[in-house]
């Protein structure tokens, strides 16, 4: 949205501070690269590819999770693994948010009956938005991202609303 | 499969001293069955003698109720034979590790002895390979997987095993698996600061005599992964380095175990697919007919011509799909960002044909034990010839993007020397094993599906470094091409599913049946006990046995180079685990 196009020149915008770190957090979700199975082929490898291209919504990979603002656990978690998503997910800065990416990381999926297995990622960290499917098609992760900025949308209303019932 | 002359077999065991029983099992070929304690001595006979079994196929185990039945299955490639031998272990027994005979066996190894709850002797590294402390030894017939009650109800809280076994005191550290009186194995861990002897070092690199102004340098052990993004999936390998040099390396894995053995025994055979395909999951085509070749062996069924052709077909496809998931992200390994997206142009055009015959784009299940699931759709023909011709040019351009690009020739040509010895002890197949002169290919040597109907060549390179392991590859896309263009000019009329029941009743036996997929030798291992799910699948994966070589090739290399050598091995994290 082109801010000069809606209002009048020598104009002043008044924004609420947070409503603003909102829109920018909306535009710019950085994933962390961090596949664990088959699903990182899908959700991060051709999500990054020329066709899907999610470069355009502003989503782009980065390596640190120091840097990134969303987790996008693609593939199944075992005991193994999920120290390491916890300590992965408590590393990076807040406000961070987590895709649980197929049937593996929202329930276990096709392995949820092995006792290794942890039956979904929610069990180990919060999850924001689960993308079914084994694996997501790459529409599905984009699909995912979309629901995940109307939420972080909504959330900017949220927190509007308790900061006028808390000043009352 | 070509069988050693069982007489000349037991005259050179029983020379040896090790009482043997031999039978030809159907399906599975010579079997030699020796207790526990002379395993290790038929093992080295066996390798030592004439009859050259130098080449560990694979080593698991087997639950058999009674005890547990290691199974070594080697070969001599020399003589072109297979052979099993099967050794009956207490189920609390002692594993002897055969590692210095057949350095291939280092990982399997400690896998069998964590998986089976058996303590390994003589190994250089006891320690769990996939599962943490605490874990239960999962493929033994006891333990039990999640009963649907317990997989339905997703309020049940688990607990992780390591910190239920922490808080029950009973492991304080790692704990390894050594048998109570092993002798102490030699410690190649890390090394007390100031008593470094550098071993040779690459070529470019100088380093000050040690003790120059009394300076001693420190090692620093870095910890790469399991969240790292050029490791190719959940590998953590711990790293011990000398500045910017690599002192110590090991792989550390078992961040993607999920139990596709242990969960096979509790499906049919027309499921387990499903499994399989997230197993291997760049390439499912290969690993499902693994599967289905196996199984029809056991139901004595042929798949029908035009079967074997869409089988040859989409596995070549899917061939070309995973080579370039390959071939991209080694450029990225390197430094270079253009031949990821130039070759996944390619890949989306390959995942659409699939997606177009099988009804997906990764996970198939579209081989099934007595043909295909179903019949070749009109629209693929257009868009494959489509994908031929366009890929015959693409093929050329990435060629030149990556393979041409100085950089990446100068920081491969010699790097990461596989000699054919070491391929062959380390078990390494497929494009890694022609890399360094071995002419080996399955569907060559072991032709299955239509592969004998097939014209095209095995690239082959004598070099055995990083470039050549790309080069192979490289040529290995443009054959598979060529035999989709020869299986779709020639595509034959009739079924695609031989007549098989709807549930799959093996009578009972063994069977072993391998697939050449685009990492190696991919073997599926069944017995059967007659009813409707096998009693026990292994699944040979080619990566593991790549992953464990590549290991040994780190030190003494730099730590930028340890990215591209592991890169360059193709491991999928997937297969390796399991």
């Amino acid at each position: 949205m082109a801010l000069d196009r809606l209002t009048g020149e020598h104009s002043a915008v008044f924004i609420r501070s947070e409503q603003l770190f909102d829109v920018a957090r909306r535009k710019s979700l950085w994933y962390m690269a961090f596949g664990i199975a088959c699903c990182a082929i899908e959700g991060l490898m051709h999500a990054s590819g020329p066709r899907y291209d999610f470069d355009r919504l502003g989503v782009f990979f980065r390596a640190s999770p120091r840097q990134s603002d969303v987790m996008i656990v693609a593939g199944t978690v075992n005991w193994k693994m999920a120290e390491t998503v916890k300590r992965l997910y408590d590393e990076m800065p807040e406000p961070k948010y987590v895709i649980a990416m197929g049937a593996c990381a929202c329930t276990g999926g096709p392995f949820r009956e092995y006792p290794n297995v942890v039956m979904g990622v929610d069990k180990v960290v919060p999850v924001d938005v689960y993308i079914p499917g084994c694996p997501p098609r790459p529409e599905s992760v984009q699909y995912g991202f979309i629901q995940l900025m109307s939420k972080i949308q909504a959330q900017t209303g949220e927190r509007l609303a308790s900061a006028r019932s808390d000043s009352r | 499969m070509p069988q050693p002359d069982l007489t000349v077999v037991r005259s050179a065991l029983e020379r040896a001293g090790v009482a043997v029983s031999i039978e030809e099992v159907a399906c599975l070929g010579v079997v030699c069955r020796v207790s526990a304690d002379s395993a290790r001595a038929a093992v080295a006979t066996l390798r030592d003698s004439d009859l050259a079994f130098d080449f560990l196929i694979d080593l698991f185990g087997i639950d058999t109720g009674e005890a547990i039945d290691v199974v070594y299955h080697l070969r001599s490639f020399s003589r072109d034979e297979e052979i099993v031998v099967k050794a009956a272990h207490d189920y609390d027994g002692v594993l002897a590790s055969i590692w210095d005979l057949l350095p291939a066996a280092l990982m399997p190894e400690r896998e069998l002895c964590e998986l089976f709850g058996l303590s390994l002797l003589g190994h250089p590294n006891p320690k769990r390979l996939l599962t943490t402390d605490g874990c239960a030894p999962y493929l033994r017939k006891f333990v039990e997987i999640r009963s649907d009650e317990e997989v339905r109800d997703r309020s049940t809280q688990h607990v992780n095993p390591k910190r239920l076994a922490r808080a029950a005191g009973s492991i304080a550290a790692e704990e390894p698996m050594v048998a109570p009186d092993a002798p102490s194995a030699t410690q190649d861990g890390i090394v007390a600061p100031g008593t470094f002897q550098p071993t040779l070092l690459p070529a470019g690199l100088r380093r000050a005599p040690a003790g120059v102004d009394q300076v001693t340098t420190e090692h620093l052990v870095l910890s790469m992964g399991p969240q790292h993004p050029s490791t190719h999936g959940v590998l953590r390998l711990n790293l011990e380095i000398d500045g910017e040099e690599v002192v110590g390396a090991e792989a550390i894995i078992g961040y993607l175990h999920r139990g596709i053995e242990k969960l096979a025994e509790s499906r049919r055979y027309h499921t387990i697919g499903t499994l399989l395909d997230r197993g291997d999951y760049l390439a499912g085509i290969h690993s499902e007919l693994a599967l289905a070749l196996a199984t029809e062996k056991l139901l004595e069924v042929e798949s029908p011509r035009r079967a074997n052709y869409l089988r040859v077909m989409l596995g070549e496809l899917n061939r070309i799909a995973s080579h370039i998931t390959w071939y991209g992200p080694a450029g990225l390994d390197a430094g270079a960002m253009g031949p990821f997206l130039y070759t996944f142009r390619d890949r989306e055009l390959l995942l659409d044909i699939l997606e177009d015959v099988t009804g997906a784009r990764m996970m198939f299940n579209y081989v099934r034990p007595g043909g295909v699931l179903r019949d070749f759709t009109t629209t693929a023909e257009a868009k494959i010839r489509h994908f031929l011709d366009v890929f015959a040019v693409h093929i050329e351009e990435n060629d030149e993007i990556l393979m041409g690009n100085e950089i990446f020739q100068a920081r491969t040509q010699g790097l990461g020397v596989f000699s054919r010895e070491a391929a062959l002890g380390f078990g390494l197949t497929g494009a890694n094993l022609r890399a360094s002169g071995v002419s080996w290919d399955i569907r060559r040597d072991r032709p299955y599906a239509a592969y004998n109907e097939m014209d095209f060549d095995i690239p082959l390179s004598e070099v055995g470094d990083v470039y050549a392991r790309t080069a192979v590859r490289l040529d290995e896309m443009r054959q598979a091409a060529r035999i989709v263009r020869q299986c779709i000019d020639g595509l034959p009329e009739g079924e695609f599913t031989a007549k098989v029941p709807k549930v799959l009743r093996p009578p009972v036996g063994e069977a072993y049946a391998a697939v050449e997929s685009p990492r190696g030798e991919l073997g599926v291992h069944i017995v059967s006990d007659g009813s409707d799910t096998p009693y026990r699948m292994r699944y040979r994966p080619p990566a593991l046995y790549a992953l464990q070589a590549g290991e040994t090739l780190l030190p003494g290399g730099l730590i930028a180079d340890a990215v591209v050598l592991m890169g360059s091995m193709d491991v999928v994290l997937g297969e390796i685990d399991r």
